[in-house]
């Protein structure tokens, strides 16, 4: 569904990703982890068609993210990290014109909208200006704004940042019920998330993919945070400690 | 055409989710009222005391509605655009960049001309709600005035509105550059005081000599002034070349702010 190869990106001198390879399949969930900076948010910017990549190719669903990417667009539902909202809108009518932009026809939008609002506990709120909203509904009014034109690839980028854990859970068991019909990429820097929602994790630290596994796989030996600090290279530094300690 | 309707409608409609329009609206009306009042009271004054302008006991020019009451009226109204329309288009592009909402608009199946256009036809249709009181002016000029010249009155008019678009050009090219709204407000002002002062650089300008070519700087300026195109209007001329400088600033500018607009995903 997703193959990404040798995907580069510099921002000017500054390294954003380098030599980023990865294949997802239909219906996986892959958990995107990496420390602050490592390079997460610009590999999932590239694949939802937000700014090209300076070198390597990406496709979606088959289509290249950069020479087909009006295709790619229409495939792909794509939560930022901060949530495109408009404050002055409601939810009803911000959601219709995000349907609207995204080609929905107008007989398509009210039963999408009904479905989100339905997938993401909405209903309460329909009515109410976006701005005056807590944390946690403008979080999943973002998540229903990514799901209205019920894409086959959904991008969520720390979809379940500054919520609470009774929302977080929802998130989560929101995203899970998701899997199977969604290709769904997240990404986070909170693990334990990872180990609830996803099967497959790809690590990147410092622009570069240092491990890409199953789940199982990775925490045969060791839990994941160890797994995950030992790849990023926290554990020697760690060890290094220790060693002059000694 | 569904994406543009989308983004008007929204951008519409936002004006009045907001103070905007009503400030707008009701100022631009309030002020405009005034100031038409005004010199129609000025005109009635002096057309009881002589019948035209004196030099040495001689009438050099008699009063006329064009140019004594509508005519200014219009060169007034079109200098109050420019402070109304940057504050009309400032939030425009500036808030999506602040709000990060631009980041939906650059990954949705659209064209970002798309955008463009039906975020200037939004400000359009405001502008063109706050331009209809001075057809009512303009209507009671018609009907209550003395031979009144209907077709440069009408002209003046149609002038104000050209005006006001060129003006929402300039004012979505400069909300495309910055997340700031108060510095996308002055760059459009200033660009907008520009076009209408560098008429008056016109008068001290000589003709200058470039690669032994002569070239008269003095016309060069006077025909960027956006001011000159104007008065012609208002004067009652409708010239092909004036029309095609409106037209050639609105294309200009919408140009540029699509291709800042997408320039965005460069970086």
């Amino acid at each position: 569904m997703i193959e990404v190869e040798h995907l580069t990106k510099f921002y000017g001198e500054i390294r954003g990703i380098e030599d980023v390879s990865f294949k997802i399949g239909k219906g996986e969930i892959v958990g995107l982890l990496g420390p602050n900076g490592s390079g997460k948010t610009t590999t999932m910017r590239i694949l939802v068609c937000y700014m090209p990549a300076t070198d390597g190719r990406a496709k979606v669903a088959g289509f290249d993210v950069e020479t087909e990417s009006m295709e790619v667009r229409k495939r792909i539902g794509y939560l930022p990290e901060h949530p495109p909202l408009y404050n002055e809108m409601t939810v009803r009518a911000y959601l219709d014109f995000v349907g609207r932009l995204r080609g929905l026809s107008k007989k398509e939008i009210p039963s999408g909208i009904e479905r989100v609002v339905e997938v993401c506990a909405l209903s309460p709120v329909i009515d109410r200006i976006i701005g005056q909203l807590s944390k946690g509904f403008r979080q999943r009014v973002g998540l229903a704004q990514a799901l209205i034109h019920n894409p086959e690839v959904l991008i969520l980028d720390e979809p379940t940042i500054g919520l609470d854990p009774k929302q977080n859970a929802d998130i989560r068991a929101l995203i899970k019920s998701l899997a199977g019909t969604h290709t769904i990429i997240l990404s986070t820097h909170i693990l334990p998330e990872v180990t609830l929602t996803c099967e497959r994790v790809i690590i990147i630290h410092q622009g570069r993919i240092v491990a890409d596994a199953r789940l199982s796989e990775l925490t045969k030996e060791q839990n994941l945070e160890q797994a995950f600090l030992k790849l990023v290279g926290f554990e020697s530094a760690e060890s290094e400690g220790k060693l002059r300690e000694g | 055409m569904r994406v543009i309707s989308a983004i008007f409608w929204k951008e519409f409609k936002g004006y009045f989710l907001s103070p905007v329009a009503y400030v707008v609206l009701t100022g631009f009306t309030a002020i405009s009222g005034w100031l038409f009042y005004q010199l129609l009271n000025y005109f009635i004054r002096i057309t009881n005391m002589m019948s035209g302008y004196m030099v040495k006991g001689q009438i050099i020019r008699e009063w006329t509605i064009v140019d004594d009451i509508m005519g200014p009226l219009y060169k007034n109204l079109s200098l109050f655009l420019i402070i109304l329309v940057p504050g009309i288009t400032m939030r425009l592009f500036s808030e999506e960049k602040k709000l990060k909402t631009e980041e939906l608009l650059l990954t949705c199946p659209i064209r970002m001309g798309q955008v463009v256009i039906g975020k200037y036809l939004a400000s359009l249709a405001l502008l063109i709600l706050m331009l209809i009181p001075v057809g009512v002016y303009l209507a009671i000029i018609l009907k209550y005035g003395t031979e009144p010249d209907i077709g440069a009155l009408v002209a003046g008019y149609l002038g104000l509105f050209l005006v006001a678009f060129a003006l929402t050009a300039v004012g979505i090219f400069a909300s495309s550059l910055t997340e700031n709204q108060i510095i996308s407000f002055f760059v459009c002002a200033v660009i907008g005081l520009f076009f209408f002062s560098i008429g008056l650089a016109a008068r001290s300008v000589e003709t200058i000599t470039v690669f032994s070519r002569r070239m008269d700087l003095s016309e060069f300026f006077r025909q960027l002034s956006l001011f000159e195109h104007y008065s012609n209007m208002v004067a009652g001329r409708i010239q092909i070349t004036d029309l095609v400088y409106f037209l050639l600033m609105i294309v200009f500018f919408l140009f540029s702010a699509w291709v800042n607009v997408g320039s965005a995903r460069w970086a």
